[in-house]
């Protein structure tokens, strides 16, 4: 490939990665909306417009997260990171990068779980820590979804078994997206505002537009990467193709998202816990078994 | 006169008209004859005077009588009537639709009584608050402030008759302002914010024990913005207070002003037309609706689920509507006076409302349909806040609360007023007593206001809408009572010459609110707030701040200031 035409790509594919997740929030407000019987923000570029209003205000940092602005920082680096290596990879497919993404997406999570625990704030502590649990929940169920559907596609043959693998996998994967994208029925951090708030309530003005913008990439990377994965294993086709159905199915999976959670209700710790641990359990027992037969 | 002849005699009058639960009780009391002065009988009313010595061994054997609980308990001054604070405890027998009320005189130089708080559970917060207001004495229990503020100057009562509002605002002055000064920061605003809001934004104040996120224990806090309106109404004329008791809740305002008026038609003897009863029951239903609406809405929200938030207050958005096409008011109708209603409902309005009525039920039944079916709100319902029968009863509980814990108990059946009786009703109960229980009684009760409204549009009665012609009798007692969306309202009223001698409001919340720290107990953090807005409280508008530290054994109070100079200083 041209070396012009693989530059464009990488470009082009880290702009979208750039522009799109604030622009999809934007649209996920509005579906909301429409579905609660409001208006909701005026113009789907809403979120875009808050990140740079809230950029534009006075950076005022509280004392004990004096140093968050630094670990902001590196998340962001970290972030953007994995958004050039998510873009590269549609040149070049290989397990080694996939690793480096995975590992990424993780110390960009930790990163930000430190950030939150740096508060002093008791009703934040609280959010903090039942946002924390999910989230060791929902890694291991990363870590452990992506070599499943790795292995789903790679061995992909066309025959009933495969599908069903090639299923469970999906699923498994998707769930996961789900529920590391912090909506309902896992907004655990951020629930019941009058006794538990997460770090949210913690930032203001660039602290909080950073806080945001790192929380929809992030959101918008984790559906991205099954579908890159899928699209660089499975389908032997160019940059621009990729990278046009890549950005298509996620944005639209990320507004399904959306819609799913304007329809459900906020779960409890104990439960949320509990059900997920039963779901990826039941799905990585159910796919052995298949695999086995 | 020989008081036992009397006593025999009236014993044997009200025994005579009497059924099961009321002669019992009756006969049970003679075995004081000597300390009971009088029994009278008045419409639905028992009034029994009776020897303070005498008031827990009476507790005691109403106790042990099934049906009888304690509405309400007022306590006045009558020192310039009789020389005496006179205490009446209002318990009800809802199967025969009576009230017994036991009057007890205490001398004003010794106004002390023992209590009946280990017998009575509700009379726990009466007995304070009559300690607090008139300086009553309550013998063998530990008595503290309820209502009245910590900083209140001791010995002043408010509620005796020697203190006017004036007065009182000259005697009271808040040390906010000092300690504004003491801390530095009387130049700053105080906002009321914290230390947290479990639900419905009002100025309650929860200490929840917590070990993880389990709810060890609870306590509760509340009268900060006790507003004296009791006091206030006895300043006014008889068709002032109606607007007055209409503000006492910023939801069901009009169950208020209703229950007022009814105390004064029960006092007087006063026939309200027909018409208007029907047009009561017409408003009061419609605030039923509303408010079930609002508090469906509230306990979505607070499961997480805001899209059925927004649906239920579109539903009650076509209520608040409908009221105001029949009242001129969204809210706060001031329709309400004695012997009537200022305003009449035509044919034309009636037509709308049934359109209204249609589409609520329709939208509403989809709304419930669709909400039940979604796993978190159903997960986190059942089961969550339980509240035993048991504790229902002991606690005189009222209202959805009472009815999902399986206590069947309806003033609209029990104690008919307005244009009830006209109509045919079920009253939902169901046995479980969680939080889904208390939902479903609401959702249930929303669809039975649905019906009866029907019925009341339909047999609308023509004729005039206001009794006018009805004198004032002073120190004559009537007993107001309607079931608000909450539970049981009770006004009790002592009238005067000009004004009200003494009016005694009981809100259901006063009665239910008892009951939330045993629902707390045991259950997650994440459910507290619902739970609390399991009985729909109403509170008002204050906070304070609270630290506590269990690991430590220490409880230290933050105020709002401090907190907000320490903010603004870390971020310098």
């Amino acid at each position: 490939m041209a070396f012009v035409e693989t530059v464009l790509a990488i470009v082009t594919s880290m702009l979208l990665y750039i522009f799109l997740p604030p622009l999809l929030d934007g649209i996920e407000r509005k579906i909301r909306a429409k579905i609660q019987t409001r208006y909701g923000p005026p113009t789907i570029l809403q979120t875009w417009y808050d990140i740079i209003k809230l950029s534009s205000k006075e950076l005022r940092i509280p004392p004990t997260l004096q140093y968050s602005i630094f670990l902001f920082i590196l998340a962001l680096s970290l972030s953007i990171t994995t958004l050039y290596l998510l873009s590269y990879i549609l040149i070049s497919f290989d397990i080694y990068t996939l690793t480096i993404i995975i590992v990424l997406i993780i110390s960009t999570h930790s990163l930000l779980i430190l950030v939150s625990t740096l508060s002093s704030n008791p009703f934040s502590i609280i959010g903090v820590f039942r946002g924390l649990t999910i989230d060791i929940v929902n890694e291991m169920g990363f870590i452990a979804s992506i070599p499943l559907y790795y292995l789903s596609i790679k061995t992909f043959d066309s025959s009933v078994k495969s599908f069903i693998l090639l299923l469970f996998s999906i699923l498994f994967i998707f769930i996961v997206s789900y529920v590391g994208s912090k909506r309902l029925p896992y907004d655990l951090h951020e629930a019941e505002p009058e006794l538990a708030s997460g770090s949210i309530i913690e930032f203001s003005g660039p602290m909080l537009a950073l806080y945001l913008y790192l929380h929809l990439i992030d959101r918008y990377t984790i559906i991205a990467l099954p579908i890159t994965m899928g699209i660089g294993i499975g389908l032997a086709v160019t940059p621009f193709v990729s990278l046009f159905f890549i950005h298509v199915i996620a944005a639209l999976v990320y507004i399904i998202f959306g819609a799913v959670a304007a329809l459900l209700g906020r779960s409890r710790i104990d439960i949320a816990v509990k059900t997920l641990m039963l779901i990826y359990l039941l799905i990585i027992i159910a796919w052995i078994v298949v695999k086995l037969i | 006169m020989d008081s036992g002849e009397a006593n025999m005699s009236g014993a044997s009058m009200v025994s005579a008209h009497s059924t099961n639960i009321v002669g019992d009780a009756i006969s049970k009391i003679m075995e004081f004859k000597d300390k009971v002065f009088s029994i009278e009988q008045r419409g639905g009313i028992v009034r029994i005077k009776i020897h303070r010595d005498i008031l827990p061994h009476i507790v005691q054997r109403l106790a042990i009588l099934k049906g009888i609980y304690l509405r309400t308990m007022m306590a006045s001054d009558e020192r310039g009537l009789e020389g005496v604070y006179r205490l009446y405890y209002v318990f009800g027998v809802d199967k025969e639709h009576t009230n017994l009320v036991f009057e007890v005189a205490l001398p004003q130089e010794d106004p002390k009584v023992p209590t009946v708080v280990d017998i009575n559970r509700a009379s726990d917060w009466y007995e304070l608050e009559a300690h607090d207001m008139l300086g009553v004495e309550f013998l063998n229990r530990k008595l503290y402030r309820l209502v009245l503020p910590e900083d209140w100057p001791e010995k002043v009562h408010p509620l005796k008759k020697e203190y006017s509002v004036s007065e009182l605002l000259k005697l009271y002055r808040p040390k906010a302002v000092e300690y504004a000064k003491e801390i530095g920061a009387e130049n700053i605003v105080t906002i009321p914010i914290g230390p947290y809001h479990p639900a419905l934004h009002e100025p309650e104040f929860f200490e929840l024990y917590v070990r993880g996120e389990k709810v060890i224990d609870a306590r509760y806090m509340g009268f900060m913005v006790h507003r004296g309106i009791e006091k206030l109404g006895e300043n006014m004329k008889y068709d002032q207070v109606p607007f007055l008791a209409e503000r006492i809740c910023g939801i069901c305002g009009f169950v208020h002003s209703t229950s007022y008026c009814q105390a004064v038609e029960n006092a007087l003897d006063i026939d309200v037309p027909e018409r208007a009863l029907f047009i009561r029951s017409i408003i009061l239903e419609i605030e039923r609706i509303h408010s079930h609406l609002l508090w469906v809405g509230v306990a979505l929200h607070l499961l997480g689920y805001d899209t059925g938030f927004m649906h239920s207050w579109r539903i009650r958005e076509r209520v608040m509507i409908l009221a105001e096409l029949l009242t001129g008011s969204r809210k706060t109708y001031g329709i309400n006076v004695v012997g009537g209603v200022r305003r009449d409902i035509d044919n034309d309005k009636i037509r709308k409302a049934i359109d209204v009525l249609n589409y609520v039920r329709e939208e509403f039944k989809k709304l419930v349909e669709i909400s039940i079916n979604v796993p978190q709100v159903t997960a986190r319902l059942r089961g969550t806040g339980v509240l035993p029968l048991g504790e229902a009863i002991a606690l005189s509980l009222v209202g959805p609360t009472a009815r999902g814990s399986g206590l069947d108990r309806d003033v609209r059946r029990d104690y008919p007023y307005a244009a009830y009786k006209y109509v045919s009703f079920r009253v939902p109960t169901y046995s479980e007593g969680d939080n889904l229980a208390r939902t479903l009684v609401r959702v249930d009760e929303t669809f039975e206001s649905i019906d009866m409204l029907y019925q009341l549009l339909d047999k609308l009665p023509s004729g005039s809408i206001r009794n006018e012609s009805w004198s004032v009798e002073p120190y004559r007692l009537g007993i107001g009572s309607v079931e608000a969306p909450r539970g049981e309202v009770i006004h009790v009223l002592l009238t005067g010459e000009y004004s009200p001698y003494r009016w005694r409001v009981r809100a259901p919340t006063y009665q239910n609110l008892p009951a939330i720290p045993i629902m707390l107990k045991g259950i997650d953090l994440a459910d507290a707030p619902l739970t609390i807005a399991s009985i729909d409280p109403c509170f008002s508008c204050t906070d304070r701040a609270i630290v506590v530290d269990v690991d430590r054994n220490t409880v230290k109070s933050i105020p709002i200031e401090a907190l907000s100079l320490k903010g603004t200083r870390a971020i310098r």
